[in-house]
């Protein structure tokens, strides 16, 4: 390239210094944004972090209490039994009906332990299968006629990771729990359903629904937090939740999460 | 001197005094001014220093203009207006500079600048315009505003870079001073080559001006909205 005179390159390279400038400060927008989004990943990572061990602390908690139950309180309460049967049969009509009923009452208390305690512990959940747990708690809550329920399962196989399978049970706690506490519904029905790319946990109410504050919230305050709990629990299995609630039209929940 | 260029709608009595890119450069001056002592109480260090500076270039720029109309020279004003600029500015990058090595860095680089500028304003004397004096401090406010994008780079935070004060005194301070360097030893090179000096060297030095006022009114604008979340993520 030749230049007429000085007075042009001088031009040009006033030009070439502007442009260079400019893309001085385009690049610096470009490198800010590069190390924001890796900020905002680091930042996510270690949220999710946070998360696993809250959750790992959960379950450890709840398989000691398990333990314990089974363990400690399932034994005492089999021993008051076991001494109850021992008693002497010379005992007067009325007292003879108070050890009956007694025992009646420890049957059921030990049933109720070994229920519980098989609840809290999530180690044998993934093998005798997500389906048969909800079912037989669901069972249970029908029992006491608390409330209406109906339980709908449409797979053969699940196909879900185990610490998947503790989650999602976890999660049908949670929703059972405040359908039972704070719904005023009577009726509380499940739909388990499983292709072979993905698996879904419906859940529909007729209660009360749930405050519009409450559902947007996004901090835990002194009560309320078993909304925070299932939207952690899914995102830490990159699921997908959807609830939907209006003021006396009930709740519907849906949870979707891909088989990997 | 009135130039006959003038638009039609501009005052003739306001034309004798100053052109019309000269009055909107000193307006944007004044309201940057003013606009930083309004929200004076809710910036940070280092932009209430950099008010008072705007505001010392205000009065400077008024002093020059009533110069130019009592003696017809307004260079004197530069030779002390360029070392109060040396310090003002070392005092706002050593605020925004996070390193304490970098802190010292740029305090001592200011010193050397200042020293140069004032025996360079003994020896040539008032009279002369002090280009040397603009080169040096070009020199310095160009390291330092390339290392405040370093600094904004590497410490980022959730919002967007153009709304974050620093980046809008980094452009600014890095637009003007990297054209002002340029201009100016490209005019060293013209007058040693005997060459006229270009028409565009003076609207261009203008033009380059807003872009300096303009930044620093976005960034007082900027800092004086959010100034904490900005300095929590720094510190």
């Amino acid at each position: 390239m030749k230049f007429i005179n000085d007075i042009e390159f001088l031009l040009f390279f006033g030009t070439v210094m502007a442009l260079i400038l400019i893309a001085f400060i385009i690049m610096i927008v470009i490198l800010y944004r590069r190390s924001q989004l890796k900020i905002l990943l680091e930042r996510q990572r270690f949220q999710q972090s946070i998360l696993e061990t809250e959750v790992e602390i959960q379950e450890q908690t709840l398989h000691n209490i398990s333990r314990d139950l089974h363990d400690n309180f399932g034994q005492i309460a089999s021993l008051i039994k076991i001494n109850l049967n021992l008693l002497s049969k010379d005992q007067s009509e009325i007292d003879e009906n108070r050890i009956s009923e007694s025992k009646d009452l420890l049957t059921k208390l030990i049933g109720d332990i070994k229920v519980l305690s098989s609840s809290l512990a999530a180690e044998n959940l993934a093998k005798q299968g997500l389906d048969k747990r909800i079912e037989s708690d669901l069972e249970r809550v029908r029992r006491t006629g608390a409330i209406e329920v109906d339980f709908l399962a449409n797979y053969e196989d699940q196909g879900l990771k185990p610490e998947e399978t503790v989650f999602l049970y976890r999660i049908f706690q949670e929703i059972l729990n405040n359908a039972l506490k704070h719904s005023q519904a009577s009726r509380f029905e499940v739909h388990l359903e499983s292709s072979a790319a993905e698996f879904s946990m419906k859940f529909t109410d007729n209660g009360i629904g749930i405050k519009a504050d409450k559902l947007q919230s996004k901090n835990r305050g002194l009560s309320g937090n078993g909304l925070i709990n299932i939207r952690e629990r899914c995102e830490m299995m990159d699921a997908q939740c959807i609830i939907n609630s209006k003021p006396n039209a009930g709740t519907q929940i849906s949870i979707r999460i891909s088989k990997s | 001197m009135i130039s006959t260029s003038f638009p039609p709608w501009y005052p003739g009595m306001l034309a004798a005094l100053v052109s019309p890119g000269y009055l909107f450069y000193y307006l944007i001056l004044l309201s940057g001014s003013i606009y930083g002592y309004t929200k004076f109480n809710r910036l940070s260090r280092a932009f209430k220093f950099l008010v008072i500076l705007v505001s010392l270039i205000t009065i400077s720029e008024t002093i020059s203009r009533i110069l130019a109309y009592t003696i017809t020279l307004t260079v004197p004003v530069y030779h002390f207006l360029i070392p109060l600029q040396i310090i003002g500015y070392t005092l706002i990058f050593k605020e925004l500079f996070l390193s304490k090595n970098i802190q010292k860095a740029i305090i001592g680089i200011g010193f050397f600048v200042l020293i140069t500028s004032i025996s360079k304003s003994i020896v040539s004397g008032l009279g002369s315009f002090p280009s040397l004096n603009i080169t040096v401090l070009s020199l310095q406010l160009i390291l330092s505003s390339l290392y405040l994008f370093y600094q904004i780079v590497q410490n980022p935070t959730e919002r967007n870079i153009f709304n974050i004060s620093q980046f809008w005194l980094a452009v600014g301070t890095l637009v003007f001073y990297a054209g002002t360097f340029t201009i100016f030893t490209l005019s060293e090179y013209i007058i040693l080559k005997g060459y006229q000096m270009p028409e565009w060297k003076e609207p261009l030095l203008t033009i380059l001006n807003y872009i300096l006022y303009g930044s620093y009114f976005v960034s007082f604008y900027l800092e004086s909205r959010n100034p904490q979340a900005e300095h929590e993520i720094h510190k």
